[in-house]
């Protein structure tokens, strides 16, 4: 910006001024404050100079080097980041880096990446939420079988970053000869990880509704690693048509 | 002003040791081409699962995936599992 007097302005900066009149000899003036750097000084309309004719480091005073003279005019202008109070912006709005250091609100948000709460690193990043529906499918361990109604098999899922939690009900149609210990319940949405040891593994148990005598239980259930079926443990032959297994539990997933 | 519902698998995800593959079917309504609704019903499939009833792409991409060195691996995991 040549011939610009003073210093050149950063965009999108704000101006402060203050004007002192000055008393003999006076060499320090308490400004309102002011960013090192980012202010022009003018001793009755002349320009000084930073660190020649003043210092102005602390952010509040400047120091003449030499005295004023009684009712000479000091005038500082303070240049200031330019803030934006109370705006509304329509459309959209590109920022490159945005930092809040306040309260943040908004109707909806949209990230095509994840959040880290609590810190930043990969355990810290929650990228991930969905819901929707499955469907399952039942076999006994051993032989024949456990068909479900096809209008009653449909399970929900709400995905939170690794965990899923599943629930709903299934409903048992026409077993035929089901025989074994476990029933194998297949169809969950997400598989789970393939564990170190077995951290990996969740408890399933189920609550088994036996229709012929409107009798409540919990069946223990298991859901091992990389698996996407878990296990009801229940003599498989008991199970009849109308029997309902609920099912409500929370596992892990890498995806 | 036309509703329209198509179902779609939008998203497939081969995760894990055994290469199981996540598929996200997603139904979508649209009011005169302008999406205004969307929901999502997912399945899983295993190593050595049958996928004669999928469509030729997951086919296509189970054939890919679910080598014959994957699938012997993940039913010896199925049985190991089992005997814990």
């Amino acid at each position: 910006m040549s011939g610009y007097i003073g210093t050149q302005p950063v965009p999108q900066a704000t101006q402060t001024r203050q004007t002192f009149i000055a008393t003999a000899a006076q060499t320090s003036f308490a400004t309102g404050g002011y960013q090192a750097g980012y202010l022009d000084v003018f001793l009755n309309g002349v320009k000084l100079q930073d660190n020649v004719d003043y210092t102005a480091t602390n952010g509040s005073d400047i120091v003449l080097t030499v005295g004023a003279a009684l009712d000479d005019t000091l005038e500082l202008v303070a240049y200031t980041a330019f803030e934006v109070l109370d705006q509304t912006f329509t459309g959209t709005t590109t920022v490159d880096v945005l930092d809040v250091t306040g309260a943040f609100t908004s109707t909806d948000l949209t990230l095509s990446g994840g959040v880290y709460l609590g810190g930043t690193g990969a355990a810290n990043k929650l990228d991930d939420y969905e819901e929707g529906t499955f469907t399952v499918t039942a076999a006994p361990e051993t032989s024949g079988s456990l068909p479900l109604f096809s209008t009653l098999n449909l399970l929900s899922y709400t995905k939170v970053g690794r965990l899923v939690t599943v629930s709903g009900m299934m409903y048992f149609s026409t077993p035929s000869s089901p025989v074994g210990t476990y029933v194998t319940v297949s169809g969950l949405p997400f598989v789970t990880p393939s564990g170190t040891e077995a951290e990996e593994r969740a408890d399933a148990s189920v609550t088994y509704k036996d229709a012929s005598t409107a009798a409540f239980s919990v069946k223990g259930g298991t859901l091992g690693g990389a698996s996407s079926a878990f296990l009801v443990y229940m003599d498989a032959s008991t199970i009849a048509g109308a029997d309902q297994f609920y099912i409500s539990f929370t596992y892990l997933t890498d995806a | 002003m036309a509703l329209t519902e198509r179902t779609i698998i939008d998203k497939y995800e081969v995760v894990g040791d055994f290469k199981h593959i996540q598929c996200r079917h997603a139904t979508v309504i649209e009011r005169d081409g302008v999406e205004i609704s969307r929901s999502f019903h997912r399945h899983v499939i295993a190593p050595s699962d049958d996928v004669t009833g999928e469509p030729q792409e997951v086919q296509a991409l189970v054939a890919l995936m679910h080598t014959p060195e994957i699938i012997a691996a993940y039913e010896a995991h199925v049985v190991a599992s089992q005997e814990v």
